[in-house]
């Protein structure tokens, strides 16, 4: 096969080709250039390139074609860098991004001897659109991936505050998604006294509490509750359980919160051992006035018929009167022993008794005291009311409520002290009602007198402490209402103001 | 894996090759930059190619700018070369290459760049390649600029287990410049310049 000659491969290449001297004269301007630029091979030969476009860096073309021809190599545009050699406008009109054609440029030696080299041009115009495009993209991955990091460190920041809280608070809380825990916080881990997150999840609820109460964490939601929980070493502790459930994303989402309450409950038992040495105090106190009557009565009896027999006065009948009145008051002495002995002694099953009769002998073992301190008690009883019930319990409650009007009347100097006791049925429930005329409980701490330490914080001797007891014995125990108001009321053409008490059991269905 | 690292013999030959080709790109530059170039005597490496980046961080200054140009030669032998720059020394070259201060931009110093590496890369291995009658072509370079030099980190790792460094230092008359040129082979080149190498032995 005969090759063809050099122009016919030179000017059928789809590439530029450009034979230059040293001196940047043009031997030689394929036809791809012709098409390209408009200009004829016939109007460049033997003129200098810079004539046609002044745009060229005439020592860097220079200083390339040197160097080729001085290695004996090949040098380069690069196009990244050099963008193009020839200023050639591009006529595309959709999608430009380049008003010239880019171009990537190798120079070789042709003639060394005559200090002429080829260059070969190449159209990298799409090339650089794509990278163009490319670059734009990856700016708006950029700008994307900071919205997103930032997004993310919001995110972070969100949920370290959160965790912050969660770990500072005095709860322990347990998370479940669809009954598998997922999240615990401190508080949780140190509660129960596991060793990581890991391991407290692993035991999660079910294992904390006894298996015999596990319904009741089925059962109630959103109330608090009151549970015993075990921890990792057995041990059992007195805790106050909530539990709320919420759906989110589909899916059921179980948060548990148990707070510690063992120590509350230490100070809550050892309150009520205070609460009733106080009331034994008081009843000792009472028992003494209540003995002081009959054993003088038993000393005079006694001295009496001694003298008597001395004399040889004594006669048969004055003696028996006098061993009577011995024997009558020391059944007195042992019934008030009786009152005493079943007040202490706690109530360990319900029993039915009667209303009036509870309250007649609260009134006996108070008498003296009440007596000394010239207190009036009016008793409005009505005899039939049954309660089945804790009957020390509710002795206990309203010798707390009687003297803490017995108090209020004292401390308020009031001069005819009168206490009223009530009982009626309304409404199928039982009343008791117990006011005084001791011009009734501050507004600002009436709401308060239920509760705990209320005493301490207030240093009013006589409510709190006592009243707090008598609150949590007549509801939590006995299941009734205390309430308490300021009222106004007549009584023998006067009126008066004081605290009236009121407690109420439901009525005994026959 | 024991072929891939030359013996006393074959690395005494291509010191000598090195040399030789070494001299003939010091010619070049010296005529085309009409100055008086040295290029010191090339050193011979072979390491691991996961240790090129702390290589180079030995070689170079931290937290200084780099530009690293790479360009890629293939035939019997192929590899890339990498010449590294800091962003000073190639303001000193640009002016070496008769450009005014003014004129002198980061776009400019790609181009000085770009030259220089060809430049080098055709001095260097077309005379060691017409040494080993091995002829290479070149693609054109490409060139970086870095924030620093272990931005480079692995980028050659994953296409080489060992790399020849054959490095020098280029310094030019009165001004104040430091390039690093390095010769990367590829494995498989190792082998080939191995068996060139002791072609050459043999026939001595």
């Amino acid at each position: 096969m005969k090759l063809r000659d050099f122009g016919y491969i030179c000017n059928t290449i789809d590439n530029g080709i450009i034979i230059l001297d040293k001196d940047l004269e043009v031997h030689f301007w394929n036809k791809w250039l012709e098409s390209r630029t408009k200009i004829s091979f016939d109007e460049i030969k033997n003129k200098k390139i810079e004539d046609f476009f002044p745009n060229i860096n005439i020592n860097k073309l220079k200083r390339k074609i040197k160097t080729s021809l001085s290695l004996n190599s090949p040098t380069f545009y690069n196009t990244e860098v050099n963008r193009y050699l020839l200023d050639i406008p591009l006529n595309n009109i959709s999608s430009k991004f380049f008003d010239s054609m880019q171009q990537a440029i190798t120079i070789m030696p042709y003639d060394k001897n005559n200090d002429i080299a080829v260059l070969y041009i190449y159209d990298n115009t799409l090339l650089c659109e794509s990278n163009f495009k490319l670059t734009q993209v990856q700016k708006d991955l950029v700008n994307k991936n900071t919205e997103l990091e930032a997004s993310k460190e919001e995110l972070l920041r969100s949920y370290t505050t959160i965790e912050l809280l969660l770990n500072t608070t005095m709860e322990a809380i347990f998370l479940f998604e669809d009954d598998s825990c997922t999240h615990v916080n401190k508080k949780a881990i140190e509660l129960f006294s596991y060793s990581n997150e890991e391991d407290t999840k692993e035991h999660a609820i079910y294992d904390l509490i006894s298996y015999s109460k596990r319904d009741i964490m089925e059962a109630i939601i959103d109330e608090p509750f009151e549970l015993e929980m075990i921890k990792k070493d057995k041990s059992v502790f007195d805790a106050l359980v909530q539990i709320k459930i919420i759906q989110k994303d589909g899916k059921k989402i179980k948060i548990i919160t148990i707070l510690d309450i063992s120590e509350l409950k230490t100070k809550e038992r050892l309150l009520a051992q205070q609460s009733k040495m106080a009331a034994m105090g008081e009843m000792i106190e009472n028992i003494a006035h209540q003995w002081r009557q009959p054993l003088s009565t038993i000393s005079t009896a006694a001295s009496g018929i001694r003298i008597q027999k001395e004399l040889n006065i004594l006669e048969d009948k004055m003696f028996y009167d006098a061993t009577d009145v011995i024997v009558k008051s020391t059944n007195h002495l042992s019934q008030t022993i009786n009152d005493f002995k079943n007040f202490i002694k706690g109530d360990t099953n319900k029993v039915l008794f009667n209303l009036s009769e509870n309250i007649k002998t609260n009134l006996s073992i108070l008498e003296g005291h009440l007596k000394t301190n010239y207190i009036t008690v009016i008793c409005n009883l009505e005899d039939n009311i049954e309660l089945i019930n804790y009957s020390n319990e509710l002795s206990q409650a309203l010798l707390n409520i009687l003297n803490n009007s017995n108090d209020a009347l004292i401390d308020n100097k009031i001069e005819k002290k009168f206490i009223f006791i009530d009982t009626y049925i309304k409404n199928e429930e039982i009343i008791i009602e117990i006011k005084d005329n001791a011009l009734g409980i501050d507004k600002d701490i009436i709401k308060k007198i239920f509760e705990p330490y209320f005493t301490t914080k207030h240093k009013h001797q006589g409510k709190g402490l006592g009243l707090y007891m008598t609150h949590q014995l007549i509801e939590l125990s006995m299941k009734g209402v205390l309430s308490v108001e300021n009222k106004d009321f007549t009584y023998n053409k006067s009126t008066y103001t004081g605290a009236c008490f009121t407690i109420s059991f439901p009525l005994l269905k026959k | 894996m024991t072929e891939l690292i030359l013996d006393e013999d074959e690395q005494d030959c291509l010191q000598e090759l090195m040399n030789i080709a070494y001299g003939s790109a010091t010619a070049s530059i010296t005529e085309i930059l009409n100055a008086d170039a040295e290029l010191g005597i090339p050193r011979i490496k072979i390491i691991n190619a996961n240790e090129l980046s702390a290589y180079l961080k030995e070689e170079s200054e931290d937290n200084t700018p780099y530009f690293a140009s790479v360009q890629q030669f293939n035939g019997k032998i192929n590899g890339e070369n990498l010449f590294i720059i800091d962003k000073s020394s190639a303001k000193n070259i640009a002016l070496q290459f008769g450009l005014e201060e003014d004129e002198i931009d980061d776009n400019e110093l790609y181009d000085i760049i770009l030259e220089i590496t060809n430049i080098l890369s055709s001095a260097t291995i077309s005379k060691f390649s017409q040494e080993l009658n091995a002829p290479v072509g070149f693609s054109p370079p490409s060139v970086d600029l870095l924030e620093s030099i272990i931005k480079l980190d692995n980028r050659f790792s994953k296409d080489y287990k060992k790399i020849i460094i054959v490095s020098t230092d280029i310094h030019f008359e009165k001004e104040n410049i430091k390039g690093q040129f390095l010769i990367l082979t590829t494995d498989e080149s190792i082998l080939t310049i191995k068996t060139l190498l002791n072609k050459i032995l043999d026939e001595l």
